[in-house]
């Protein structure tokens, strides 16, 4: 027999509080289990009523009592029914399967003889509808629109728009009987056929239209405030769609505007003017503008309403939809508004902000921002600062201190700090910073105090911001060229900055660290200096592995953008310090001498460790570009240590001397870019870097030390990188011969019909000119098939920026070009090697998936790293030595290179080295370095280059 | 859907009522309503005004991605909620809704839902709610339907709520019941420590003639 009723499981509950409530509730939902199976329906109308009271508390019944509850809406006495009812609303949802059985049980008490049985089942149908119950549900609940109880037909009424909103066909079927309920006799069948017609109206308001007289005479005739609320709500949500509309509604609203008492109908009559687009509204009277100024100076009463702060909040949220269209009105209260910043009331405060942001404009921006910052700072600190914020928010916190006296609600209240809660000072700083960036930083007029005293402290105090952060902060110094030092210097003392250890653990730590390489790399000319920075940039703390990390994937992934931007930093960093000490045009402008040797010599040493650290990194994005600076540096350091030694044994020769032999130890040209200059002797390459970077200084032009400062240097472009509209874009002409549009389907038919054996074969060797064909322009590119390899290899940095340099302008068409197999006569260029391309196209399809491809590329590592081992290093000859390196760089770009074209490069053996120009290693290393939130920025050369190469690939020339 | 939700919590946190008229989970109700509770019981009782508007509300209260609403014409403002509370004696009574519904209305509404039950049970306190948790059901019943309002007027709500619990009486007792379990209990000498003094509908009826 049934243990307890629903009132001694409240007295139960309240006898075990706390830790003992769960114990006893598991006991009494044993009980439950048991009385839901009794044969009394009185029983199991009872369990099911303390399931759902245990509901409410937060237990969720257990599956088995779905059934139950259908059987007590079943039974037949009323106040059983009424509980099974209650429950099920309570606990059903869309996903409960016993629903299915409800339809007929529903239908039957839906005709019940009893009204009270009746408006049971319709409230207990308006929370359990499914689009089932409403389809054959519709037709009963339309007929009982005319129930002859008021009540019945009230609850119909607003039960229809449940069954509309699972079953949107419900609404055509009543619609003629929804109009007629406009004119019932009784007026509360009325005002709930208006709030039926409300909700609907906002969903369709077109089709509402219809209805307009109908509601207009309502309007005009009705004194039931709640009705009338609904009514002015409903016509807000109409008139846009209908401009004739509005000429009508004007006079009845500017009435009720000016003579209601009521306050809350005042409120939605000024809201649907500004939400109804009534103001709009030109009739060359200027009445629109009258109505704007009455409507905002109604609202800045409630605004300065001391008495009830709801209207100041109700004020704030109103003023908020009127500011677009009218900022000069809303700018006459700016000081009222400001000043609800620093209200006790966080709700206010929170309105205020979202007004105040959208108040905020080149004059006002700093006075704004400065504000909310105050608010940002620690409450200690805010209690010293002078200032007209700090002063408000402590003058009100101690106002209410003593106005409130000892509160059973806790001391907290009182403390600004607890007005400040964490999740309100996240919401300021995004607010901040939205500001800031809106209108691609048009408020902004001072950049330096942008992003020393916003940018800067917010990364540094604000919790869960610090992603918006680094994005601003890399935007702002790549469009603003004149912030440029000042961001690079900050950059660099928050890198030098032990006190808040920069690449730790923590998310603000790495994004900081990111934005940190990314602007020292680029900006490189302006790092005051670059062998600490460099240092910095690629700390070991930075590597996985630590307390804590593994687990946060948001964490892990902000990690490898990090680790992969930190690389890349650091080592375009040195490049160019290693240049400009050759040169004599670094920022230090002291001259080459055999101490800057060694100097490079340690950081080149450090640098090389620190990439091998990184080699075998999961990602293959860090990974790969740690294994390729890894190897150049390896190659760097053998060539300064070189230098070191004929420095060392021809000190007392002279330095001149031994400049000579360390130029002579390296004396052809090492690892040409893989540009046009490619072929320029040491001379000219020179002194095309020379133009590029030093042209100003009266150093000596000649560039001394050993060359391999210079090998890294051209693999980063000297041009730096600006803004570009979206829209410069497309004047950036297609290459000549990538016509994308030429149909290349003639070889269809002929691809077909060939044997299984060959056609294989011809799709493995059609997808490299393919590949090659559309993906080079871009470098690192996008076709649909190498998409998702991409996405991969970036989880990170702005690949999606590279992709946008100079893919944008192919993207589109890409999208167009029908994807044909090609056969290789096509291209007379690959001609010869399309039989050598069989033979590799064999071993191309084996690695076909994914993961063989990336161990491919693991072998060609391997093969690369066999060739260094092989190359004696005194012995090599200078020719031998560039051939390596030329060769290696076609390797490193081809490891760049999508994965399938990749792949289908991949040579048998490491004898055929040659790469087809998919994207050189500038190219592709300038879309790494790119930061992602940036899309529309590029590399002013990038047009031309993408045009030069696309040229060659397209004619399907090898680069050798 | 207008009314999203209707929640009575008293002041250390406990539900007395928590009525959701869009299907969401058991977990992320008691979310919402621990959430709510937390920044109502930081605020102090007077010069702050009935709204509650916090950052950590907003992701609490979007309505699940499949939600039909996805399909609303016009985003942004017109998918803002808004939490809407009153306190009275131990009890706050707190209204989600969405911007269907105006924002002062539903003050009044609230009003009027604590006046009902201040009709229906004489000088009503936080027991009454605790120990008559089906009743407070059906007078909210009366008052809103499938989140849509179905009457404001006072007199109307507390006679058919009366008329629904005399019908439950009279089918309960027509039953033979073993020890009367079903019927409605009345209040039968608790002693509680709960100082419910002052009546809800006191001070209420001041706001409210000062409004209309």
């Amino acid at each position: 027999m049934f243990e307890r009723t629903l009132e001694s499981l409240i007295k139960g509950l309240r006898s075990h509080r706390g830790a003992d409530e769960v114990a006893f509730v598991a006991t009494i939902q044993d009980e439950i289990r048991h009385e839901v199976r009794s044969g009394d329906v009185q029983v199991k109308a009872e369990a099911v009523l303390k399931l759902t009271y245990l509901q409410m508390l937060g237990y969720p019944p257990a599956s088995y009592a779905s059934f139950p509850i259908l059987e007590v809406m079943a039974a037949s006495q009323y106040h059983i029914k009424q509980v099974g009812y209650l429950a099920a609303a309570q606990t059903f949802n869309q996903d409960t399967d016993v629903l299915i059985l409800a339809t007929n049980l529903v239908k039957k008490d839906l005709h019940s003889s009893n009204p009270l049985e009746v408006a049971v089942a319709v409230n207990g149908l308006s929370r359990i509808v499914t689009p089932d119950l409403a389809q054959h549900l519709a037709p009963d609940i339309i007929g009982m629109m005319n129930h002859s109880k008021p009540s019945i037909r009230k609850r119909t009424i607003l039960v229809f728009h449940s069954l509309i909103a699972h079953y949107p066909p419900a609404l055509d079927q009543g619609w003629h009987r929804l109009q007629e309920k406009l004119d019932d006799a009784d007026p509360s069948v009325v005002s709930a056929t208006v709030n039926v017609v409300c909700e609907l109206g906002r969903r369709y308001p077109k089709k509402f239209l219809a209805l307009s007289p109908q509601l207009f005479g309502l309007l005009t005739n009705s004194t039931n405030n709640w009705m009338l609320i609904k009514l002015v709500k409903l016509f807000g949500y109409l008139s846009p769609h209908e401009p004739r509309l509005v000429r009508k509604l004007l006079p009845p609203i500017k009435s009720i505007i000016s003579t209601t008492p009521a306050l809350s109908l005042l409120y939605e009559c000024i809201n649907s003017v500004i939400s109804g687009e009534m103001l709009a509204l030109d009739d060359g009277s200027g009445s629109s503008d009258e109505l704007a100024e009455s409507c905002v100076d109604k609202l800045a009463a409630f605004l300065e309403d001391e008495e009830d702060r709801n209207l100041k909040y109700v004020a704030l949220l109103s003023l908020v939809r009127i500011l677009p269209t009218h900022p000069h009105l809303v700018g006459r209260y700016h000081e009222a508004i400001l000043g609800s910043m620093e209200d006790e009331d966080l709700s206010i405060r929170m309105r205020a902000l979202d007004l105040a942001a959208g108040m905020a404009s080149r004059e006002t921006l700093r006075g704004i921002v400065e504000r909310l910052m105050a608010h940002l700072e620690e409450p200690d600190t805010k209690k010293q600062k002078r200032g007209t914020a700090a002063e408000g928010g402590a003058a009100a916190a101690l106002r209410k201190a003593l106005s409130s006296g000892p509160s059973v609600n806790g001391p907290q209240a009182t403390t600004p700090s607890s007005l400040v809660s964490t999740s309100y000072r996240q919401e300021i700083a995004r607010r901040i910073l939205l500001m800031g960036s809106s209108n691609t930083y048009a408020h902004i007029d001072d950049f330096e105090w942008y992003v020393g005293d916003v940018l800067l402290p917010l990364l540094r105090t604000q919790e869960g911001v610090a992603d918006l952060v680094r994005g601003q902060l890399i935007d702002v110094t790549l469009r603003v060229r004149a912030v440029r030092p000042f961001a690079v210097e900050a950059m660099e003392k928050l890198l030098g900055d032990a006190s808040w250890s920069i690449g730790g653990q923590g998310i603000e730590q790495l994004h900081a660290l990111a934005a940190a390489a990314w602007i020292c790399g680029e900006y490189h000319e302006h790092v005051l200096n670059p062998r600490i920075a460099v240092d910095l940039l690629l700390p070991t703390g930075l590597l996985p592995g630590g307390a804590g990390d593994g687990n946060d994937d948001d964490q892990s992934d902000i990690r490898v953008s990090t680790m992969s931007v930190c690389i890349h930093g650091a080592v375009k960093l040195f490049a160019h310090w290693a240049a400009s000490l050759s040169t004599g045009a670094g920022s230090n402008g002291s001259d080459w001498d055999d101490t800057r040797l060694e100097e490079v010599s340690n950081v080149a040493a450090l640098l090389s460790e620190r990439l091998n650290l990184f080699v075998d990194q999961p990602h293959c994005e860090v990974a790969e570009r740690a294994r390729e600076y890894a190897h150049l540096f390896e190659f760097v350091l053998k060539d300064l240590e070189g230098a070191q030694r004929a420095a060392a044994a021809s000190k007392p020769v002279g330095e001149e001397r031994a400049k000579k032999q360390a130029a002579q130890s390296s004396a052809t040209p090492l690892a040409p870019p893989p540009t046009d200059e490619s072929t320029a002797s040491w001379g000219e390459s020179t002194a095309l870097n020379l133009t590029a970077s030093s042209s100003s200084t009266s150093l000596s032009s000649q560039p001394r030390g050993p060359k391999s400062l210079h090998l890294l240097s051209p693999l980063f472009t000297p041009a730096p990188m600006g803004p570009v509209a979206a829209q410069a874009q497309k004047k950036v002409p297609p290459p000549p011969h990538l016509d994308l549009r030429t149909s290349l389907g003639g070889e269809w038919s002929v691809v077909m019909p060939e044997p299984p054996a060959k056609k294989d074969k011809e799709k493995a060797t059609g997808a490299e000119p393919s590949s090659s064909k559309l993906a080079a322009p871009s470098g690192s590119k996008k076709t649909k098939k190498s998409k998702r390899d991409e996405i991969d290899r970036n989880i990170s940095e702005g690949k999606s920026k590279a992709s946008s340099s100079s893919p944008k302008l192919v993207d589109d068409d890409l999208e167009d070009v029908p994807i044909v197999r090609l056969s290789l006569s096509d291209l007379p260029g690959l001609a010869e090697s399309s039989s050598a391309g069989g033979a590799r196209n064999g071993e191309a399809e084996s690695k076909s998936d994914g993961s063989k491809k990336r161990k491919g590329t693991r072998d060609r590592e391997k093969d690369l790293l066999q060739e260094v081992e092989e190359m004696p290093p005194g012995v090599a000859g200078p020719d031998q030595k560039d051939g390596a390196a030329s060769r290696r760089k076609e390797k490193a770009s081809s490891a760049k290179s999508p994965p399938s074209a990749a792949t289908l490069q991949q040579p048998a053996n490491g004898s055929a080295s040659k790469a087809v120009g998919v994207g050189t290693p500038a190219d592709v290393d300038r879309g790494a370095e790119t930061p992602s939130p940036t899309p529309t920025m590029v590399k002013k050369k990038d047009g031309g280059k993408a045009k030069k190469k696309s040229k060659r690939a397209a004619a399907g020339v090898m680069i050798d | 859907m207008a009314v999203e939700s209707v929640v009575i919590i008293n002041n250390y946190g406990k539900a007395r009522l928590a009525t959701f008229y869009r299907p969401i989970s058991t977990a992320r109700q008691q979310l919402l309503i621990r959430t709510i509770y937390h920044l109502v019981s930081n605020r102090p009782d007077e010069g702050l005004c009935n709204f509650l508007d916090a950052p950590q509300l907003k992701a609490l209260l979007q309505p699940p991605a499949s939600s039909s609403k996805a399909s609303s014409t016009t985003p942004g403002i017109d998918n803002d909620y808004r939490v809407i509370y009153r306190h009275y004696a131990t009890l706050c009574f707190i209204f989600v809704v969405d911007s269907a519904e105006s924002d002062l209305a539903i003050l009044d509404l609230i009003q009027v839902f604590v006046e009902s039950l201040d009709r229906f049970f004489p000088n009503v306190c936080e027991l009454d709610l605790i120990f008559h948790y089906d009743e407070v059901q059906s007078i909210l019943s009366q008052l809103i339907q499938g989140g849509l309002v179905l009457e404001t007027n006072i007199n109307e709500i507390v006679k058919q709520a009366q008329a629904a619990s005399k019908a439950r009486k009279a089918s309960a007792s027509s039953t033979q019941l073993p020890q009367g379990a079903a019927s409605v209990v009345s209040g039968n000498g608790f002693q509680v420590g709960i100082n419910a003094a002052t009546t809800a509908a006191g001070w209420a009826r001041d706001w409210m003639s000062t409004r209309r």
